[in-house]
């Protein structure tokens, strides 16, 4: 499914397709319904990778109306070079950007794209295969992968920009390669190289989680246990 | 210490999961993974993440959120429609029309206090006196001699000192009384000044264009001194 989504986005990337022309040549002329339809598409897709983009997915809605309103003032300059979906995934994340330097300036320090990662070179043997998605259907499985999912977005918010913005794009969107690079306007070896870092780093971070979970709860049964032999 | 080959396998573990290197490269890699324990379990970390990204799904937006961006683009839409008059209605209506009371209460209430000031000043000052120059002066003409009926002979006295003459002047420009105010003022001198002024015709003084009696003072430079 994932390639099939990749090919569609691909196919995309490529430029502007028929019903999107259509669409725009409608948004152009300032059709209401145009942008009614256009809010119904993409209102969803975009919330979503604004609220996974910023440090705080509460301004998420706040920030998918300002791109909205920069589309429909801006939809007179979209000349068609990309396609409708990828401006707009572009905006958005500018507009998520902006916000994030805002929250960085005023709320705390980010890590930056240079600080150095946790990697597989950390001689840690401790597998996050074993916590995080499990194929199982019992309510404990399911209780299981909530926490697995909350794991993985917390360890997402602390992926530096760069690397988050495209394990995103890959990884949730699906997008292909090309786009990302047209999206986030770089070439295409600077989208594996930070794809590559992005996973490293976000597994380090999975891992460092889950060592602590391990020993908190090992060493609370531990401390169970010696309170067992005192009594 | 990691080997190098593995360091190299690992390097190509995000190619990899995307299917994005050549055959003879899957095959090498697939192969070491077999065989390593370690890269075994790191590759299988990073598809498990990989699962679990791509099974979070979109973040839910607000039920809401649609409705709101209709409205926020509807908002926009008018703003872009509405003509200079509209939005000079608009600012009046937001801006100017509240304000308007205050600002005409305070209008006619600045016109009171400054006119009451006004009124008081102009009560309670003094009034201007009275002073000559509010006459129209010129509607008031002085008498001056016009001619005199002989020539006019030289006043022979033994000094040697001009004589000033105040003369009355009727309506008719004749002279009817004189005093002299300076010079002597012998019998001799007196006959030969009546003679002058008698003799003389003035153009008499006016007011507002009628004749009027006036004074008028004479000098008699022209002295010649007996010796």
């Amino acid at each position: 499914m994932q390639a099939g989504i990749a090919v569609g986005n691909l196919a995309s990337a490529i430029g502007i397709t028929t019903e999107d022309a259509v669409l725009v040549a409608e948004l152009k002329a300032g059709s209401e319904d145009a942008f009614a339809i256009l809010i119904a598409q993409y209102h969803q897709p975009l919330y979503s990778l604004i609220a996974r983009s910023l440090n705080d997915p509460v301004d998420a809605a706040d920030i998918t109306q300002e791109v909205f309103i920069k589309v429909f003032r801006g939809i007179r300059g979209f000349n068609g070079e990309s396609s409708l979906r990828t401006w707009l995934y572009r905006i958005a994340l500018h507009e998520a950007s902006n916000q994030r330097r805002w929250w960085s300036r005023h709320k705390r320090q980010e890590i930056t794209i240079d600080s150095p990662c946790e990697s597989e070179d950390d001689g840690s043997t401790f597998s996050i295969s074993s916590t995080l998605a499990d194929a199982g259907d019992s309510p404990y499985d399911h209780a299981a992968q909530a926490e697995a999912r909350e794991r993985v977005e917390s360890a997402l918010r602390q992926l530096p920009e760069a690397f988050r913005t495209v394990v995103i794009l890959r990884e949730i969107e699906g997008f292909a390669y090309e786009e990302i690079a047209e999206i986030l306007n770089i070439n295409l070896g600077t989208v594996k190289s930070r794809l590559t870092r992005g996973r490293s780093a976000l597994r380090a971070i999975l891992v460092a989680a889950g060592s602590e979970v391990v020993n908190s709860s090992a060493s609370s049964s531990v401390m169970q246990t010696s309170k067992a032999v005192t009594r | 210490m990691i080997p190098r080959h593995c360091s190299k396998i690992r390097a190509c573990f995000s190619d990899y999961l995307d299917g994005a290197v050549s055959g003879q490269q899957m095959q090498e890699i697939a192969f070491h993974l077999e065989s390593c324990e370690d890269c075994e379990r790191g590759f299988a970390d990073l598809r498990a993440m990989q699962r679990t990204l791509a099974a979070l799904g979109p973040a839910k937006a607000p039920a809401d959120l649609g409705m709101k961006l209709r409205l926020a683009i509807s908002h926009e839409q008018a703003a872009r429609r509405s003509s200079w008059t509209d939005k000079v209605s608009l600012k009046w209506e937001n801006a100017v029309r509240p304000m308007l009371l205050q600002v005409s209460a305070g209008f006619a209430g600045s016109v009171a206090l400054v006119g009451s000031i006004m009124l008081l000043l102009g009560m309670v000052a003094a009034p201007e006196p009275v002073m000559a120059n509010d006459e129209p002066l010129g509607a008031m003409t002085s008498p001056h001699y016009l001619y005199s009926a002989t020539i006019p002979q030289a006043i022979v006295t033994g000094h040697d000192s001009a004589i000033v003459v105040e003369a009355y002047v009727n309506a008719e420009g004749r002279v009817y009384d004189y005093d002299i105010v300076s010079g002597p003022e012998d019998a001799t001198v007196q006959t030969q000044i009546v003679n002058q002024l008698l003799l003389s015709v003035f153009e008499p003084a006016r007011v507002f264009g009628a004749p009027v009696r006036s004074r008028v003072v004479v000098t008699f430079s022209g002295i010649s001194v007996r010796g």
